[in-house]
């Protein structure tokens, strides 16, 4: 997640320190949800405040927060502007990680909305702070396998953010019986035609 | 689900027959009358449709037996989840059966089994002079009165386990 953060403010110049909930000591995290209960009373979702020598800015976004040290000179702007775009950033990530959970039936169902003859045999992908990485299994007819990876290309390059960097490896297997018919599915057409 | 199978077979073999016993609907027929002889050909293919629910069909499709329309072989193979090779008991066309066995064998995983048709009349071939002729003892062979629907149940049944065990 840290790189993602890291991300969004690599355009700042001054950033001391970047704070964030899971890497902070409990102290500071306290003090910094006080604030979030304080900040919600006047429905504000972020402050700045001013020392000497440094800056804090800290962020609210759902359950979370970012928070940001950095030299007293660098504009509040520009720190407001990076800090809401590591929010977004983050907002994406989850979204990421909430898609994921359902990839297997979005792409048989991207497949059939465009009449792609291809089944997920099997799914290994894991969410990293700024890409997907892993395998995706598939099955199809002889010869479609280049048109039915072309088409889950574009599916996922759909489905995920810009920042994702897609590491996904795509394997096309031969279509098997399998694919065609489950046990379940032919023991229901055997009793049917029992009863002819 | 469209759970698909083929019944092949060489000309004069008895497809359109087998589908018309065994399907519930009115089987599309692309039927012509040959001009020698005046009898009835397939040029395109049969269909015949069983319903098992809202959700599972299972469909018969029949090739054409004309070598003409070999080219459908390729087309009607696709997605299948077996085959029912039909021979005519009576005047078998080996060179093209063995053919006809040979191209799906190799072109699908799909089992397979052979159905020696016209078994009522006089002049058939015992179906083990037939399974003799092929030299296939990997196959089930089975007689077949296409005109029977109980007799081309039981074929159609003997595929349908078959296909059951190479799931299991």
């Amino acid at each position: 997640m840290k790189e993602l953060i890291t991300m969004a403010f690599r355009q700042v110049r001054g950033i001391q320190k970047i704070h964030l909930p899971e890497e902070s000591p409990p102290m500071f995290t306290n003090t910094v949800e006080n604030l979030r209960e304080v900040l919600s009373i006047h429905r504000v979702d972020h402050i700045l405040i001013e020392g000497n020598r440094h800056s804090f800015y800290v962020m609210f976004s759902n359950d979370r927060w970012i928070g940001v040290t950095t030299d007293r000179n660098v504009n509040e702007v520009i720190i407001r502007a990076a800090l809401e775009r590591a929010v977004k950033f983050l907002e994406k990530h989850s979204q990421v990680e909430q898609r994921m959970k359902h990839i297997k039936r979005d792409i048989e169902e991207y497949f059939v909305s465009v009449g792609v003859d291809a089944r997920v045999r099997r799914i290994n992908l894991s969410v990293e702070s700024d890409s997907v990485s892993g395998k995706i299994q598939l099955s199809a007819r002889e010869g479609r396998a280049e048109a039915v990876k072309e088409q889950l290309r574009q599916f996922l390059e759909r489905q995920l953010p810009y920042f994702i960097k897609n590491k996904v490896d795509i394997i096309i297997e031969k279509q098997g019986l399998l694919d065609r018919i489950t046990r379940d599915q032919l023991l229901r057409i055997i009793r049917r035609v029992e009863r002819l | 689900m469209k759970a698909k199978i083929l019944v092949t077979g060489a000309f004069n073999a008895g497809k359109t027959t087998f589908i018309r016993s065994i399907s519930e609907i009115d089987p599309v027929y692309t039927d012509k009358k040959m001009l020698d002889t005046e009898e009835l050909t397939t040029v395109a293919m049969d269909f015949g449709r069983i319903t098992v629910d809202d959700t599972i069909s299972l469909y018969l499709f029949g090739t054409p037996g004309q070598e003409r329309f070999d080219f459908m072989w390729d087309i009607l193979k696709e997605d299948i989840i077996g085959f029912i090779l039909l021979v005519d008991s009576i005047t078998p066309n080996m060179d093209v059966t063995l053919r006809m066995l040979k191209f799906f064998s190799e072109h699908s995983d799909a089992p397979c089994v052979i159905a020696c048709t016209k078994q009522d009349h006089k002049d058939a071939l015992p179906v083990e002079t037939i399974q003799k002729q092929l030299n296939m003892d990997t196959v089930p062979v089975l007689p077949c009165v296409a005109t029977d629907k109980v007799s081309v149940k039981k074929v159609l049944l003997t595929l349908l386990h078959d296909i059951l065990e190479k799931i299991h």
